[in-house]
C-alpha cells in the first residue's frame, strides 16, 4: 500500500510536471509568435547546492544572448527523473548530471549526443576526460564533457600531521607508522562512519584501483553467472587483501565508529578528533561549516611502493545533451558557455571542486590544489563501484564486513550476488 | 486498506437485506434503487481513480514484469525467466523469510498489547478519554518521521544511557542479529494506537448485564475475559490481525528510516528490495517480477487467515 501510494505520488507528479513542461512550451511557443524568436532551453541538473551558482550563470548568459531562455530544472534522484524523462521523449536541452555507472550506461544505449567533433574536447584533461569514456559510451562516441572533477583520497589534518611530526605516507608502511604514532598521542589516527550504511564504498573505492588491474572488471563480466569465488578472478580472489586493509582502517578509527554517521564523521575530523578522515572532498563544505580555520588536504590511499600510487578521481558535473537536440545550435551556444574559463572557475572555487578545462590550474582551496599533481600527470583512475550494477547492495555488505570483521563472508556475498545478477540480466 | 474495508460494508448489507426481506418485494427495491442516480455519479469518479492510479500501473507492472525493461531504452519479452530467477535468488528468499518472521512477531505482540491497553482504557478509570487520546497519537505521526526519531534514539541516546551493556553501546542497529529488534519495537509501538482503537469499539459492544449475569455464575477476572469478551469480540480480532499482518507483510518506512535493510541484508523486507533493486538498482523489471510475487503471496495469507479466524466469530 505505501508503495503503491508513493508511486500513485510519483505518477501524479509526474502529470503535473508533463502539465507544467506543456505549459512551459505553450508559453514559448506565444513568445515566439509574437516576433521576438526566442528560444527556450531545458537545463536539468542534478546538483542542488549549485542552484544559485547556475542561476547566476543563467542570468548572465541571458544578458549576452537575448534570443536564448534558459529554464533550470533540478532533480534531486538525478537517474530516475532523467530516465522518466528520456522514456516520455522528453529529453531536456542542456543536461548537467553526476557521471556515475548508471548515466555510463545511459551513454551506452546511445541516448546523449556525440561531442567528438567538437572545440571543447581538445581543451579538457585528457586524464579525466578518460574516466567519463571509461564509464560507458556509445561507439567511439565522446558522450559527456567533464565539467568538475572530485577527489576520493585520505584527507588529512595538515596541522594535526606537523604537530607530531608525522610525514605525508607514501607507502602502505608509512601509513601503519603515522598510524601508530597518531595513536601513541591519544589521537585517533581515521575517522570512519560505519552508523551509516552508505559510506564504506568511498575508502574502498580509494584502495580498489590497486587490486582491479590488468582488466579485473572485463574478466569479472567474462565469467558472469559462472562466476564461484574460486574462479580465475572474484572478489574473494582479488580483493580480500583489499577489505583486510580497509578492515584495519576502521579498527583504528574513533571508538564511537559505530553509531557515527555522516554528519558526526565531517564534524569530528574539523574538529581535529582524527587525523585523517575516509571520505572525498564533498566532505569538505560542511567540514569548513563547522572549522573554517581547518587545514586539510589529500593524498592517495597509499599502495606498497610509492611510485604506484595512484589517486582515485571522478567526474562531479559531466555536461550533455540528447542524441537528437531540438535547438542544437543554442544549446551548444549554452555549453560554450559554461566552458569559459572564467565561469567554470568560479564554479569550482564555489563548490570545491577540480576544473576540467586544461588552462585552469590550482584551485584556490588548497585542499584540492593538493590533489592537482596526480590529475595533472594523469595518475588517476575513475571509481571502482561504478563498475559494480547497483542492484548489488555493495555498500551495505561492505558496511557489514567491518561491523562484524568477517570479510571472506563478504566477498562471498559480493561473488554470489556478481553471479545472480549477470544471470539474470538478459540483454 | 479503506477502500477494502469499505467495500465490503454494503456488500453486507445487501446481503443481509435480501435475507430479511421477501423475494416478492425483490422487483420494486430493485427499482428504486436503479432510480437513485446519485450514488452511481458519486461512485464512478472513485472507481475511475482507482482504476487509473491502482489497478492500471499495478497490471502495467505485471506485465513489464515478463520483460526485460530496465526502466528506459529498449525491451523486449523474457517470459518467465525473472519469476524463474527470483525463485533463485537467496537473498529475495532471505527477504521473504525476513519479513515473514517479522510479521508474525509484531501482529502478536501488537494484539497481545493493544488488546491488554484496550482493557484498561475500557475500564471505568479516571482520565480514561485523555489516557485513551494519548494511546492514539502514535497513529497521527508518520511513520518516517517515528522511524528517524527512534534512529537517533537507537543510535545516539541509548548508547550513552546503557553504556555498560554491550549490545546496546554498540549501536543496537549495527548488530547483524539484533538489529530487527527495534525495527519490531517501533513498529509495535505505531500499529497499537490503531489496533486500540478497533479493539476498544468491540469491547464496547458487549452489554454490561452479560458480565454481571456471568459473575453470578461464578465468572470473573481472567474466566470472563476467556469465555466472555475474547469471543464477543472474535470479529475485531480477526479484523486486526488481518490488517496487522498485510501491512508489516509491506513494511517499508520504519526498516528505510532505522537500517536501511543493514547491517548487509540482514532487515531487508521485500517492499524495501523491490524498492532499492528496482529504482536505485536499476532491475525493473525483475523487481516487478517481485512485486507480484508478494502481492499473490499477501493476498493467498489473506485469504487463509479470514478462513481460519472468520469461523470463530459465530
Amino acid at each position: 500500500m505505501k508503495i503503491t501510494l508513493r508511486r500513485a505520488i510519483r505518477v501524479l507528479l509526474a502529470c503535473l510536471c508533463t502539465i507544467g513542461i506543456a505549459g512551459a512550451g505553450a508559453g514559448c511557443g506565444s513568445t515566439g509568435a509574437s516576433g521576438s524568436n526566442v528560444v527556450t532551453l531545458s537545463f536539468f541538473q542534478t546538483k542542488p547546492e549549485a542552484n544559485e551558482d547556475y542561476d547566476k550563470i543563467i542570468a548572465d548568459f541571458e544578458k549576452t544572448h537575448p534570443n536564448i531562455k534558459v529554464v533550470q530544472n533540478e532533480a534531486a534522484d538525478a537517474a530516475t527523473a532523467l530516465r522518466a524523462l528520456l522514456v516520455k521523449d522528453r529529453t531536456p536541452d542542456v543536461i548537467s548530471i553526476n557521471p556515475n555507472g548508471e548515466m555510463g550506461k545511459m551513454a551506452k544505449a546511445g541516448v546523449f549526443y556525440d561531442f567528438s567533433n567538437s572545440p571543447i574536447v581538445p581543451r579538457l584533461k585528457p586524464a579525466q576526460q578518460r574516466i567519463l569514456a571509461d564509464l560507458g559510451h556509445n561507439g567511439d562516441e565522446v558522450n559527456m564533457l567533464m565539467y568538475a572533477g572530485n577527489v576520493c583520497g585520505l584527507m588529512y589534518n595538515v596541522d594535526l600531521f606537523k604537530k607530531y611530526n608525522v610525514p605525508i605516507p607514501r607507502t602502505w608502511k608509512q601509513l601503519e607508522s603515522a598510524a601508530a604514532t597518531f595513536e601513541s598521542n591519544g589521537i585517533a589516527p581515521f575517522i570512519g562512519t560505519l552508523g551509516d550504511p552508505n559510506r564504506v564504498s568511498t575508502p574502498f573505492d580509494g584502495l580498489a584501483p590497486y587490486y582491479e588491474k590488468d582488466g579485473f572488471w572485463d574478466k569479472m563480466h567474462q565469467e558472469g553467472r559462472h562466476l564461484t569465488p574460486d574462479s580465475p578472478v572474484s572478489f574473494s580472489r582479488n580483493f580480500k587483501p583489499l577489505l583486510q586493509r580497509l578492515y584495519w582502517m576502521y579498527q583504528h578509527t574513533t571508538k564511537d565508529v559505530r553509531t557515527m554517521n555522516y554528519e558526526d564523521g565531517n564534524a569530528a575530523f574539523a574538529e581535529g578528533k582524527g587525523a585523517m578522515i575516509l571520505t572525498g572532498n564533498w566532505a569538505l563544505a560542511p567540514m569548513l561549516q563547522t572549522n573554517p580555520n581547518l587545514h586539510a588536504k589529500f593524498f592517495p590511499y597509499p599502495a606498497d611502493n610509492a611510485k604506484d600510487d595512484i589517486l582515485v578521481s571522478g567526474g562531479d558535473v559531466a555536461i550533455t545533451m540528447g542524441a537528437h537536440p531540438k535547438h542544437e545550435k543554442e544549446s551548444m551556444e549554452f555549453i560554450n558557455y559554461l566552458f569559459q574559463k572564467k565561469i567554470q572557475k568560479k564554479f569550482v572555487d564555489d563548490q570545491q571542486l577540480i576544473p576540467s578545462l586544461k588552462d585552469l590550474k590550482a584551485n584556490a582551496n588548497p585542499a584540492l590544489a593538493s590533489a592537482e599533481p596526480w590529475i595533472d600527470s594523469g595518475k588517476i583512475i575513475g571509481y571502482a563501484d561504478h563498475h559494480i550494477p547497483a542492484s548489488i547492495s555493495y555498500n551495505p555488505i561492505l558496511n557489514k564486513a567491518m561491523l562484524d570483521g568477517n570479510l571472506d563472508s563478504a566477498l562471498n556475498t559480493l561473488d554470489n550476488e556478481w553471479r545472480k545478477v549477470e544471470a539474470r540480466t538478459i540483454e | 486498506m479503506n477502500a477494502t474495508t469499505a467495500g465490503a460494508a454494503p456488500v453486507l448489507n445487501t446481503h443481509a437485506d435480501s435475507v430479511t426481506k421477501k423475494a416478492t418485494k425483490r422487483v420494486k427495491r430493485q427499482h428504486r434503487k436503479l432510480a437513485d442516480a446519485t450514488y452511481y455519479w458519486m461512485v464512478w469518479p472513485f472507481v475511475i481513480l482507482f482504476a487509473i492510479f491502482q489497478t492500471l500501473p499495478m497490471l502495467i507492472g505485471i506485465f513489464f514484469s515478463f520483460t526485460n525493461y530496465a526502466g528506459y531504452g529498449k525491451w523486449h519479452m523474457v517470459g518467465f525467466s525473472n519469476y524463474a530467477n527470483l525463485f533463485q535468488d537467496d537473498r529475495a528468499l532471505h527477504s521473504y523469510i525476513f519479513t515473514f518472521l517479522f510479521s508474525i512477531v509484531a501482529t502478536i505482540l501488537t494484539n497481545v498489547i493493544s488488546l491488554a491497553v484496550a482493557l484498561l482504557l475500557n475500564a471505568k478509570i479516571k482520565f480514561r478519554n485523555f489516557f485513551r487520546g494519548v494511546f492514539f497519537i502514535p497513529y497521527v505521526l508518520s511513520m518516517l518521521i517515528i522511524g528517524y526519531v527512534f534512529q537517533f534514539f537507537f543510535s545516539k541516546s541509548v548508547p550513552k544511557i546503557f553504556s555498560s551493556i554491550p549490545l546496546l553501546r554498540d549501536n543496537i542497529l549495527t548488530n547483524e542479529h539484533w538489529a530487527w529488534l527495534p525495527i519490531v519495537i517501533v513498529t509495535v509501538w505505531q500499529a497499537c494506537a490503531f489496533a486500540i482503537i478497533i479493539y476498544l469499539a468491540g469491547l464496547q459492544t458487549i452489554p454490561q448485564d452479560i458480565y454481571e449475569a456471568a459473575s453470578l455464575d461464578g465468572a470473573t477476572g481472567f474466566k470472563a475475559f476467556k469465555s466472555i469478551t475474547l469471543p464477543l469480540i472474535m470479529g475485531y480480532v480477526t479484523v486486526n490481525v488481518v490488517l496487522n499482518v498485510k501491512n508489516f507483510m509491506q513494511a517499508f518506512d520504519q526498516i528505510v528510516a532505522l537500517t536501511d535493510g543493514g547491517p548487509g541484508t540482514a532487515t531487508e523486507s521485500v517492499t524495501l528490495q523491490i524498492y532499492n533493486g528496482g529504482f536505485t538498482g536499476g532491475e525493473f523489471a525483475y523487481q516487478s517480477a517481485d512485486a507480484a510475487l508478494l502481492f499473490i503471496v499477501i493476498t493467498i495469507i489473506s485469504l487463509i487467515q479470514l478462513k481460519v479466524l472468520n469461523p470463530k466469530e459465530d
